[in-house]
């Protein structure tokens, strides 16, 4: 109490109120979250504004205002300027005096923003008080140029075995997930998050996940499971729901993408995941209609494609000069019924470095993660994968590719051949040793020895519909009685011949007890 | 040509001109557009006229608010850089301002009252 007595003492004896200075313009108009301002006549394109609400108000009123509301401009037009306001539209009132603030719209950043939920403007959400005081970051910066970045050659592990085999994700890669709604798009976003947990310390990415036009209801699920598994202590979530202003909305990616760049620049690892970008774009329409800006193809503004590609290209690998750091970017688009043709869905396929694509169709069948691996695609590749999972992962896809020429033939089991009648069963094999339950990633060894005892024929000889659970019962082995092999690929990344040896004969001794 | 690069000229025009002076000013007016061919574009201009003039008016006016509302002769002198060349001074009462003054032209603001600086001490209090 007495040392904020003293701060106390120490601001009012140092108080000199000296008069200041600022460039002042007045709203003529407001409505839709848009307010029409005269004047400003020097302020710059995405320019932070302050709305004088003090105007008329007592000293006393004037303090017990809290949340100071401030605007982002927009359109610079020949007499007025016009400005998205950032807060609740009811505030500004027409005649209100409106101040430039000289620089653009930036956010407080700080290490103390691991674990909370914030707004699109960096401000707790959660109710866990105050964040500590940061840096302050522009929203808006230029991505990192060639020279600046290093190639990707280090595995994000999702712990999904579909995907760190078949579609291996890269730290500073840009891979899409893109599906029908209810697939599965954001439990695969989510399990990646989870499978941070088994990654040290030293090397685990921060995980940012910006959740754009999402309902509050289920973000807040979210934060509950995060929190629930221990996830949350290396993770932030932006938050700009469906209740909020359309320009919140707008700035939710931008503002994950700043927190993210914050950590990749102090040579860390960071993941940002985007969900999802077809309701970002949705408000930015809404944004851009509002301020007169012509419409395009499906009333989208004419750069829909840019506002994109600039979030997305600030995704990097940074050369060691730069620090070493990484932002992962894993964008999510909703597509309708299906069709991967329509104008956003082909625009951010076109940016990103890969796609995952989820289907309704394999959902249905019982197949999770619903992922189509034949039209989904990582341009990073097996770069991105580390020795042993290479070594077990190029077999596995080539026995699926196989697989899915001969599915059709499916129907017709008893007239084919018995080396075609083996690969058909060696695929469904496969395809149900690849599916996984919600919020049970893997870590890399587990999946390393569970895709090699699917390639090497361990599971021949068992039933279709209880895969999934031996598969379970030979990780439990694995782990409570050859540790030490699993420790090994782990630590070395790699399947040497004698750990090959070591996991074959665990894996043979396992099938032989259980048989 | 659009109707707001006629109505400044006009205004401009106007601008110290008596009112006796304003049909002759429009008649040649009309003609200019009929020589354009821009007659439809008349009743455009004279919209366009009227808020220019005001936003003019508007631009010519500077407000002083003090607590008490008497204007400080010492303030226009100190600050007289930043008056338009003429100017109509408008003095307001403004007993919110606790203290001080506030000196509003058209798109600036001199604001040295008591209520900004007592605020800003406040939340620098308040964010310590």
């Amino acid at each position: 109490m007495q040392t904020i007595v003293e701060k106390i003492k120490k601001e009012l004896e140092a108080f000199q109120p000296q008069p200041i200075e600022e460039e002042v313009g007045t709203v003529i108009s407001v409505g839709d979250g848009v307010a029409t301002i005269e004047g400003l006549g020097k302020a710059g394109m995405m320019e932070m504004i302050q709305f004088d609400e003090s105007s008329g108000k007592s000293l006393e009123s004037a303090l017990a205002q809290k949340e100071t509301l401030f605007g982002m401009l927009l359109n610079l037009e020949e007499e007025t300027v016009k400005a998205v306001i950032l807060g609740e539209g009811s505030r500004v009132t027409e005649g209100m005096k409106v101040k430039r603030l000289g620089r653009v719209l930036s956010i407080p950043v700080s290490d103390g923003m691991l674990g909370r939920v914030v707004s699109a403007l960096g401000e707790p959400l959660d109710g866990k008080g105050d964040i500590a005081e940061g840096v302050e970051r522009p929203l808006e910066r230029i991505a990192y140029g060639v020279i600046d970045r290093a190639p990707v050659n280090t595995p994000l592990q999702t712990g999904i075995k579909a995907i760190d085999a078949t579609i291996p994700i890269g730290r500073g890669q840009r891979e899409l997930i893109i599906g029908d709604r209810g697939t599965g798009k954001t439990t695969i976003t989510i399990d990646t998050i989870l499978n941070q947990k088994s990654i040290p310390e030293a090397t685990r990415p921060i995980c940012i996940y910006v959740a754009i036009g999402q309902k509050e209801s289920k973000t807040a699920r979210l934060v509950h499971e995060l929190a629930t598994r221990g996830a949350l202590s290396y993770s932030i979530i932006v938050t700009a729901s469906a209740a909020e202003s359309a320009a919140l909305q707008f700035l939710a990616p931008f503002a994950g993408a700043t927190i993210g760049e914050y950590f990749m620049e102090k040579g860390k690892d960071a993941l940002v995941i985007y969900d999802d970008l077809s309701k970002h774009a949705v408000a930015y329409r809404q944004l851009s209609l509002l301020l007169r800006r012509p419409p395009g193809r499906e009333a989208y503004p004419g750069d829909i494609f840019y506002l994109h590609s600039r979030l997305l290209e600030r995704a990097a690998k940074l050369s060691p000069e730069r620090g070493g750091g990484s932002l992962t970017a894993l964008p999510i688009i909703e597509t309708q019924e299906g069709d991967v043709s329509a104008y956003i869905p082909t625009n951010v396929i076109s940016i990103t470095d890969g796609q995952i694509f989820l289907d309704t169709d394999l959902f249905n069948k019982g197949m999770k993660p619903a992922l189509n691996i034949g039209i989904s695609v990582s341009r990073v590749g097996s770069a991105a994968q580390t020795k042993a999972m290479k070594k077990v992962a190029g077999r596995i896809k080539l026995e699926l590719a196989q697989f899915r020429e001969l599915e059709a033939f499916m129907q017709f089991s008893s007239d084919l051949d018995a080396q075609t009648r083996e690969r058909i069963e060696k695929g469904e094999r496969l395809s149900a040793l690849l599916t996984q339950n919600k919020y049970e990633p893997l870590p890399l060894a587990q999946q390393v020895a569970s895709i090699y005892a699917g390639v090497n024929g361990f599971f021949d000889k068992t039933p279709l519909l209880k895969i999934s659970e031996t598969e379970k019962r030979l990780l439990t082995y694995l782990e409570n009685n050859h540790a030490k092999v699993l420790q090994k690929i782990a630590e070395t990344g790699d399947l040497a011949a004698d750990t090959e040896t070591e996991l074959k004969q665990a894996i043979e001794s396992f099938f032989k007890a259980m048989a | 040509m659009r109707p707001t690069y006629y109505a400044q000229a006009l205004a401009g025009v106007l601008a110290g001109k008596e009112e006796r002076d304003l049909k002759g000013i429009l008649v040649r007016l009309k003609e200019v557009l009929r020589l354009r061919g821009h007659q439809k574009l008349l009743p455009a201009i004279m919209r366009a006229c009227t808020l220019e003039l005001i936003k003019r008016e508007r631009a010519s006016i500077v407000t002083m608010r003090t607590v008490s509302g008497a204007s400080q002769k010492e303030i226009l002198e100190q600050y007289g850089e930043m008056l338009p060349k003429e100017y109509t001074l408008r003095a307001v009462a403004d007993p919110t301002l606790a203290s001080g003054f506030v000196l509003e032209t058209q798109h600036r603001r001199i604001d040295a009252s008591g209520k900004r600086a007592l605020r800003e001490l406040y939340q620098k209090i308040l964010v310590q």
